[in-house]
């Protein structure tokens, strides 16, 4: 017998109080019409001020949500004094309550207990995402955006466990359905918080500005979900304790004269906080934790309907106390786990943003305080709905509905992770430039461009496609074994033999006859004639030849036929650079009456480097291209290539699209990096979207339509295949990883790869996909050779080797 | 028991899925070692728009596993687990 005499009355009088609530509850805790008109008002309030001050209302619908409209007032030491004083007077009753409740010799029953073995891999679990949280390991660059949903998950298991231990049972285990219901109304309690947040602009996310719409709406819910959970497990921890559960119980009850006048004037102050916290954010920055608190109190006074004024009539004060101290000692938690993440808010308060604690002003934390009411409510609505109730039983259950809607929450969070997880952690080792991965590659197309019946596997329906196809696959598969040559010096034993072959492939008599055919002249025979351009052929060999040279020549192994090869290299660039002299413009033609500026790209690349190899000053030259192309082969409209141009006059025969340009960004690389980065620009911005950590590029711009064809492949949605495999090499010239694993994972989850230990297929590629992803995913990344530029560097780092990674 | 009963709700989702794998892996090996050059890129005509058919299938085939699956499993364990371990009300619903 523990319990003095001078407290039970109280302690009984908690007992009725519970009996009494559930007794009167004859209304059902949240009907269909109090739902709707509170709900209109929460939403439409904010709004409807704004209005009435004159401002548009569009920019606080902006999605993702922006801090960007309101500048805040500064430090105020008379509002800074005067906050501080309500704020201790508050702490000061809290602290109160529980001392008062430490001097009490009542007993809850609780006593720790062992800890459930869930509660134990909780623990853990919880450690391990601190870990992560707080720490900067390049191998769960990933990951760590993305830690405070396993960090509140734990952080509610371990509670819930800690619960558990005390009192032998827990809300998670007793009520498992409600509980979990909690989730998705937990959702949308912060998103409102989100949308009031963007009328007073205290808070502000950072390290997201890389997720799109569609990711940030996903891992925000999943986030947001957890906070309701934590708060009312907290609530439910704290009451373990005897302290706290009987120290808020006093004689001293409140029982307003006239609760429904009360209600209405609740709702009437509410609303008009609520409406002018808007117009003017500074003064009434505070009011977005109190407004829609007073708004849904007074509309469940208003009806009637259970709240917590009978409890505070017996003196039982501990529906304010309990929120309010759970959710600050959960804030403080939310602000330390915040403090080192990687994805987190940070703080812009009027008149009181000094002295902080974590990344939050100190006064800040008083908002947990009606934050923790609002939860309380809220939790309370889920928990009691469907109960009780004098309403016809509806035609789907209340559990059914939970069970949905909890279902489709974990369905939402593995759409959101496992896709993403699952296909981009291959594409980071592609980005690593991992040398296993490379050599898999490197042996993967070797096994199509060293086989000589390969132009029998290409079968297009069209025999030019046939050979530029086969040309194609030997051109890309010499381009990637030069980069990795490049990248992995020692892997040049055994790939500058699989180069050489690919150049002889290239030389074929039978691979360069679609261009004979068309041109009526051999190539390689008549590089003295002015008059027949040669283009594709000559451009895309010659800059396969120079990068190959290049990596041959900076690495231990010689190429087979080096002299050969040096020699064409020298003849095939001196007959480009006299066709482009002799022609009243530096653009050439591919075909006859055919002229292609991504094609003209792999010739003044190619030039380039023959520039650097050799020593040579082709100054001029380049500086002359470069301003010719900037003029007629960009489209100021959009900053993307115009596919094709008229050969006579130079104006384009086709629309500006992304699989010219993307293509055409890598061969230009070498000549110009700073074209190539404008054009790269001008894809991410014009033609790329990103959904769920995947990444497409479209053919053409947004808004325009048309059809796919032999550059483009097929379109499916306007997203061109070949545009999104040859934006790899763009994302990995300009450094950016986020898109370049974004496309590696749309090439992983499109491309069916076939790994074995030795090599990699993409089996939905064939020959030429296979090829050209090696080469567009083995480019050098940026900063590798940052010196590439010849107009100003030619010669300067010749088999210095010094650019190397 | 639970385990059984859950076993029993995903029990059609996880052979479902076994056949998918399956298919998928036979058709891909059977592609790559007859070294038919299927490819995306084929634009039209003849035997490319057979290869064109194989790549569109296995593209579907792959948006299946990796995209849909992964959802679809966690929607329908989450909602057995649910089913089977909360799906009895209780009385006590009080918070406070």
């Amino acid at each position: 017998m523990r319990a003095s005499l001078f407290f039970y009355p109280t302690h009984f009088a908690l007992q009725s109080i519970v009996r009494n609530r559930r007794k009167h509850m004859c209304k059902p805790p949240l009907s269909r019409h109090r739902l709707f008109w509170t709900g209109l008002a929460l939403v439409f309030l904010p709004l409807l001020g704004v209005r009435i001050a004159g401002r548009p209302a569009h920019t606080y619908l902006e999605f993702p949500p922006l801090t960007q409209y309101v500048s805040h007032a500064p430090f105020s030491w008379p509002v800074f004094s005067l906050i501080a004083g309500l704020a201790l007077i508050t702490l000061g009753l809290l602290g109160a309550g529980a001392l008062r409740g430490a001097g009490r010799e009542l007993d809850t029953g609780c006593r720790w207990g062992r800890l459930p073995r869930w509660g134990v891999a909780g623990i853990a679990f919880l450690t391990l995402a601190w870990v992560i949280a707080w720490t900067r390991l390049p191998s769960l660059a990933a990951v760590q955006c993305h830690t405070f949903v396993p960090l509140w998950l734990s952080y509610i298991v371990v509670v819930s466990a800690l619960t558990h231990a005390r009192k032998g049972t827990c809300l998670l285990t007793r009520n498992t359905l409600r509980y979990a219901a909690l989730f998705p109304a937990s959702a949308v309690l912060w998103w409102y918080f989100e949308y009031l947040n963007r009328f007073v602009q205290n808070w502000h996310y950072v390290n997201v500005s890389d997720f799109t719409r569609t990711e940030y709406g996903v891992f925000a819910t999943l986030s947001f979900s957890t906070v309701l959970p934590a708060v009312v497990s907290t609530v439910e921890f704290l009451r373990t304790f005897s302290p706290l559960e009987y120290g808020f119980c006093t004689r001293r009850g409140w029982s307003p004269r006239h609760p429904r006048l009360l209600g209405l004037f609740a709702i009437v102050v509410g609303g008009a906080v609520l409406a002018t916290m808007g117009a003017h954010p500074d003064p009434f920055f505070a009011v977005l934790w109190l407004g829609p608190l007073l708004i849904w109190w007074g509309g469940r006074v208003v009806a009637e309907q259970d709240t917590i004024l009978p409890s505070l009539a017996k003196g039982d004060w501990r529906p304010l106390a309990l929120p309010a101290l759970a959710a600050l000692l959960c804030g403080f938690v939310w602000e330390l786990w915040n403090l080192g993440s990687l994805a987190r808010w940070e703080y812009s308060v009027p008149y009181v943003q000094r002295f902080h604690l974590f990344a939050m002003p100190v006064l800040g934390y008083i908002g947990y305080l009606p934050f923790g009411m609002e939860c309380m409510v809220v939790a309370d609505e889920v928990m009691q709905a469907g109960r009780k109730s004098s309403e016809p039983r509806p035609a789907v259950s209340w559990n059914t509905v939970v069970i949905l809607g909890l279902s489709a929450l974990a369905a939402l969070a593995a759409v959101a992770m496992v896709p993403r997880a699952w296909c981009t952690s291959q594409a980071a080792k592609l980005w690593n430039d991992d040398s296993h991965r490379q050599h898999q590659l490197a042996e993967g197309v070797h096994e199509w461009a060293g086989d000589p019946a390969l132009g029998d596997a290409l079968r297009t329906g069209s025999s030019l496609f046939d050979g530029e196809w086969l040309f194609g696959t030997h051109m890309t598969t010499a381009m990637g074994l030069a980069q990795v040559i490049e990248c992995h010096p020692e892997l040049s034993d055994a790939l500058v033999p699989r180069l050489a072959t690919a150049f002889s492939g290239m030389r074929r008599q039978d691979t360069r006859a679609f261009d004979a055919k068309v041109w009526n002249a051999d190539p390689l025979e008549t590089l003295d004639d002015p008059d027949r351009h040669h283009a594709a052929y000559l451009g895309y060999f010659n800059l396969a030849l120079g990068l190959g040279l290049r990596a041959a020549s900076e690495g231990d192994s010689d190429l087979p036929q080096a002299a050969h090869w040096d020699a064409l290299h020298d003849a095939i660039s001196a007959a480009l650079e006299r066709r482009i002299e002799a022609h009243d413009c530096p653009l050439l033609d591919t075909y006859p009456g055919e002229m292609y500026p991504v094609d003209n790209c792999a010739v003044i690349g190619s030039l380039a480097i023959h520039a650097r190899l050799r020593g040579l000053d082709r100054t001029s030259l380049l500086e002359n291209w470069e301003r010719e192309f900037r003029r007629t082969c960009i489209d100021p409209a959009t900053g993307l290539m115009w596919q094709a141009l008229d050969p006579e006059h130079r104006n384009p025969a086709d629309r500006p699209r992304g699989s010219g340009t993307t293509l055409g960004l890598y061969l230009v690389a070498p000549a110009f990096p700073d074209l190539s980065r404008d054009l790269f620009q001008a894809v991410k911005r014009e033609l790329t979207d990103r959904w769920l950590g995947f990444a497409l590029v479209r053919e053409y711009a947004r808004g325009v339509s048309g059809r796919g064809d032999i550059d483009s492949g097929p379109l499916v949605f306007g997203y061109s295949v070949s545009a999104t495999g040859f934006s790899l090499a763009g994302a990995r010239l300009c450094g950016d990883r986020r898109l370049f694993t974004a496309l590696g994972a749309t090439a992983w989850l499109a491309g069916a790869p076939r790994v074995t230990e030795t090599t990699f297929h993409w089996t939905t590629g064939g020959p030429i996909g296979d090829a050209i992803l090696f080469a567009m995913s083995t480019a050098p990344r940026a900063g590798e050779r940052p010196a590439d530029n010849p107009v100003s560097t030619a010669g300067k780092h010749r088999h210095s080797g010094e650019n190397r990674p | 028991m639970n385990r059984r009963r859950i076993l029993a709700v995903v029990k059609g989702d996880i052979i479902a899925l076994m056949v998918v794998l399956l298919l998928h892996s036979c058709l891909r090996e059977w592609v790559f070692q007859s070294r038919i050059a299927v490819s995306l890129l084929a634009p039209s005509g003849g035997m490319a728009t057979v290869h064109a058919a194989l790549a569109a299938w296995f593209v579907a085939l792959r948006f299946v596993l990796f995209v849909i699956a992964p959802p679809y499993a966690a929607f329908r364990i989450v909602s057995a687990l649910v089913a089977v371990h909360g799906g009895e009300v209780k009385p006590d619903f009080t918070l406070l």
